[in-house]
């Protein structure tokens, strides 16, 4: 994992996208790409049977009182310590600064293989055929490098969004994505129909043609 | 980065205005932020962050348009400027010589460039000025007026210090505004040494963002609310909760009390869990707590009276019910409650020169009615449908021009049939305006402005604690034949001899606003905006102004409105049930769908049609931006599943609805929201052809409103449009 990760306060977020659009228009991605993605369940009563939460489990279940649930993440590369897709890349393109471990693409190097694509177990990586190019997160290091924060951080309505440098919270969310891969029984590449990787089922869209 | 500069603005995308940072590279816009000087910070919601998407949307206008064919028929054509203005500024010199300059009708949803058009419109000697606020604010506004003397514009919502805040409705979690947000999330995470977190309670027909982040959340029978503030008047009363200097403020409190006394939290409990289902019921308990909790948190609390508070034919009551709980806790005036709103004026009270003063005011009655066939409206209402109306009758007298400025009423109001017969006896109809709406596209001219990236505004006063003026500048040159605002005004100022108006370009016309103001145009360069005070213009505790009421003091009864014969505390009356709202029969109502081969017909149901927003969407002017289709392409109908289950309707399925007029639209089948409502996004079911993300996609809930422009709130005749019951139909394969 980088030195440097995005955390998202799920108490303050609420699901505007707002991140996911200053992304796309810092990244110059067209309107189907997103490099980063806010995944929600949205507005709920927890007790109600049709509920996505099931009650037996409600100590997951959001926040406390209130009667009404809603559940938020982040997706965002998460810049792993040993990369599948820059093990896998034919030409180098991607590849992993040292210094602060962000991957990251050299467009002049990239063919659109998408063996990056099949490689990453949350499919981070994404081919846009209309610009001809890959886009994926790389914490905005060009903003980095800058002193600034990255885009999905600065633009954040309600300031959800936080850069993190802190040992701890780099080592939980570490944890965190290390259960999802070994939990889902896949330490490698994953294939789209394998529906007991739970890594999978990140950011699926909810129902109904819309999310909510 | 090298090839980048940063220029300070304003965001177009909504009424908001946030002060925005749009960084480019290479002369173009490669990302637009907030202003990271200004109170929010770099923070920008969503239609904020996709202002990029302005630049090439289908759906500009990027010439003046003169109409060929019949209006509507969309038969333009392209011509210049010169062509354009001597046709509006002639038209409108012979229908103001025939008719008189108070036959010039305007409407326009207000920002930045109102400074000028306000003018314009007394230059021109027409009384005639309107806004949207009929389908927004005006029953904030009316109730705040009838009780303060000062409309709703001229409060403070003072969020940062407030200990209990209730929403009914105003959803400003998804009907958003960036600082607005910010600050009240702030405000619901306030740490224990600055005063702990405020407390947040959250009334709603179905479970919305703003809901999921309260403690306590009701889902209550649409139309019912005015129950709930009733009942918690009645125990506020009834138990002395209320602070005695707050009800010395006060006139008429043993009218209110006899008013309330029938009021029970046991009677609005009824009221409002009708129809719910067992986990929904709000129980008396629960409304006396929620009273005690408003005493306890006092004077710090703020019941919220609403935005877009145009919903039911009560909605004017229902606000002034909520103001009423505002000023019997002591709200009104003190910190952590609801402020008189300071000018944007530094401490030696110097502001930005008035265009408006150039020119007297107009004395001819308005066409609306407003101050004199409805003398108990503020003098700052506006009811356009009302205006259209006398267009269409005559009375008081005829309308010659009717000219829309960013303004899309026939999208805006209900019953575009009856606004196009009204608009019919208009013999000029202008649209000023940056992209084709219906209204343009029914218009005789079209006069393109640029989006906002593009535009020079007037110098913007926000007005409040730390006032400042902001600077919309420019980042990009107009595309095609495009004008800024000032450039327009005074094209149109010009022709029409109103000198005053006429300015060679955007700084002359800031230099004339900053005149007496203390200020230079260079005190705008570095951040964009110029702060009036250092330090918040905080009130003394406890100090309460004088107010422009006839006895100085909150009337709870309204001398004014007395006088005009109407009356201020009106009587709770219940929703009539969308399913007994009808006299049909049984038979009657499947009658209206047709039968299937075998005999028997579509079930049809019928909800209360009740609509809103979501964080990606401004009204109607956003659905063809790339960005923001792409995160909410089309609007669904929430309905209940045990609804659903009745009309064997399943969650994703298109399905017929039916008012008068059809439309389809894709069911969302929920659990959390009240069976007898169907919800929907404002905004959607667009028709022009060239809007090639928006066109046919989704349902438009105006077209669901037949007769609505007479369906209206009793007392303020702002549309109510929440009153419209809507039949829901499943699609049957016989029928594809």
């Amino acid at each position: 994992m980088s030195t440097v990760c995005i955390t998202l306060d799920e108490q303050r977020c609420i699901q505007c996208h707002a991140c996911e659009i200053h992304c796309q228009v810092w990244q110059g991605a067209p309107a189907d790409i997103h490099p980063a993605r806010l995944c929600a369940v949205p507005p709920h009563a927890p007790k109600s049977p049709e509920s996505p939460e099931n009650p037996e489990n409600r100590e997951h279940g959001g926040r406390e009182s209130g009667g009404l649930s809603m559940r938020s993440a982040f997706l965002h590369c998460f810049h792993c310590e040993d990369p599948h897709c820059v093990r896998v890349c034919p030409t180098t393109a991607m590849r992993r600064r040292s210094r602060d471990g962000i991957v990251y693409t050299v467009a002049g190097l990239c063919t659109g293989c998408m063996a990056c694509a099949m490689a990453c177990p949350w499919r981070l990586p994404l081919w846009s055929s209309s610009r001809e190019r890959l886009f994926k997160c790389d914490l905005c290091r060009d903003r980095l490098d800058a002193g600034q924060l990255p885009a999905c951080v600065c633009g954040c309505t309600t300031g959800a969004l936080r850069l993190s440098r802190d040992p701890a919270t780099l080592a939980a969310q570490r944890a965190l994505r290390e259960a999802a891969l070994h939990d889902g029984g896949c330490p490698g590449p994953a294939h789209p129909s394998d529906s007991s990787n739970r890594a999978n089922h990140i950011g699926t869209p909810g129902k109904g043609g819309n999310a909510w | 980065m090298t090839g980048t500069r940063t220029v300070y603005s304003l965001c177009g995308m909504c009424g908001a205005r946030c002060p925005v940072e749009v960084t480019l590279q290479h002369n173009k816009v490669r990302w637009v932020c907030g202003n990271r000087h200004s109170p929010q910070g770099m923070a920008l919601c969503p239609r904020g962050a996709a202002g990029v998407n302005l630049l090439d949307n289908d759906r500009r206008v990027l010439q003046p348009m003169l109409r060929r064919g019949p209006r509507g028929a969309g038969q333009w054509r392209e011509v210049d400027w010169d062509e354009a203005l001597e046709h509006v500024v002639s038209t409108l010199r012979d229908g103001m010589e025939r008719y008189g300059p108070r036959s010039v009708l305007w409407s326009e949803r207000p920002g930045p460039h109102s400074v000028l058009t306000r003018a314009f419109v007394r230059g021109l000697g027409s009384p005639n000025f309107c806004t949207h606020n009929a389908t927004c604010r005006h029953n904030v506004d009316e109730a705040a007026y009838s009780l303060t003397g000062k409309d709703g514009k001229q409060w403070l919502y003072d969020y940062s210090r407030c200990k209990m805040l209730v929403l009914q409705g105003r959803n400003l979690f998804e009907a958003l505004t960036t600082a607005e947000a910010r600050t009240v999330m702030d405000a619901l995470h306030r740490p224990e040494d600055k005063g702990g977190p405020c407390r947040l309670t959250v009334m709603d027909v179905r479970a919305t963002i703003s809901g999921a982040k309260a403690q306590r959340f009701w889902q209550v029978r649409p139309g019912t609310d005015y129950a709930v503030n009733l009942a918690v008047i009645h125990v506020l009363l009834r138990d002395n909760l209320c602070p005695p200097w707050a009800l010395e403020r006060l006139e008429g409190l043993e009218e209110l009390r006899a008013f309330v006394r029938a009021y029970t939290p046991q009677w609005a409990s009824a009221e409002i869990s009708a129809g719910s289902g067992p986990e929904n019921i709000v129980s008396p308990t629960d409304i006396e707590n929620l009273a005690r909790e408003l005493a306890d948190a006092a004077p710090a609390v703020i019941w919220h009276p609403g935005w877009m508070a145009s919903r039911y034919t009560q909605s004017l009551m229902l606000c002034r019910s909520a103001w009423i709980i505002n000023a019997l806790l002591g709200s009104l005036g003190s910190p952590g409650g609801i402020l008189p709103l300071p000018p944007a004026r530094d401490a030696q009270g110097r502001g930005l020169f008035s265009l408006e003063s150039l020119y007297p005011a107009p004395q001819e009655p308005r066409a609306d009615g407003v101050g004199w066939k409805h003398a108990h409206l503020g003098t700052s209402a506006s009811l356009l449908h009302e205006a259209l109306a006398a267009a269409a009758s005559g009375e008081p007298y005829p309308i010659s021009a009717y000219m829309a400025y960013r303004h899309d009423p026939l999208t805006a109001l209900p019953d575009a049939a009856e606004l196009k017969q009204r608009l019919a006896r208009i013999p000029l109809l202008v649209s000023i305006t940056p992209t084709w709406s219906e209204t343009a596209w029914h218009s005789d001219v079209v006069l393109p402005l640029p989006v906002y990236l593009e535009n020079d505004l007037p110098l913007f006063p926000k007005p409040g604690l730390l006032p400042r003026i902001f600077r919309p500048a420019r980042a990009l040159d107009p595309q095609g034949q495009c004008r800024p605002d000032w450039q327009v005004i005074s094209g149109l100022a010009r022709g029409l001899g109103l000198d005053g108006l006429v300015f060679g370009s955007a700084a002359e016309l800031w230099q004339r606003q900053l005149r007496d103001s203390g200020l230079s145009l260079a005190d705008f360069d570095a951040t964009g905006f110029v702060s009036l005070r250092d330090a918040p213009g905080l009130p003394a505790a406890n100090a309460f102004p004088t107010l422009p009421t006839p006895s100085g003091k909150v009337e709870l009864v309204s001398r004014r409105w007395a006088e005009a014969g109407v009356e201020s505390l009106q009587a709770y009356a219940r929703p009539t049930e969308p399913m007994e709202r009808t006299e049909n029969t049984e038979q009657e109502r499947t009658a209206l769908i047709p039968a299937t081969e075998d005999g028997t017909a579509c079930t049809a149901g019928r909800f209360r049609l009740i609509i809103g927003r979501v964080a990606q969407h401004t009204h109607a002017s956003t659905q063809n931006l790339p960005l923001l289709a792409g995160q909410y392409a089309e609007n669904t109908a929430w309905i209940h599943p045990d609804r659903a289950r009745q009309l064997d309707i399943h969650d994703g399925e298109l399905a017929m609805l039916d008012a008068g007029g059809i439309q389809y639209i894709r069911a969302h089948v929920t659990p959390d929201i009240h069976p007898e409502a169907l919800f929907m996004v404002h905004g959607f079911g667009h028709t022009l052809p060239m809007e090639r993300q928006a066109c046919g996609r989704g349902a438009a809930d105006q077209a669901l409103m037949p007769g609505g422009l007479k369906v209206v709130d009793k007392t303020s005749l702002a549309p109510a449009l929440q009153e419209h019951v809507v039949t829901l139909c499943k699609i049957r394969r016989e029928f594809a």
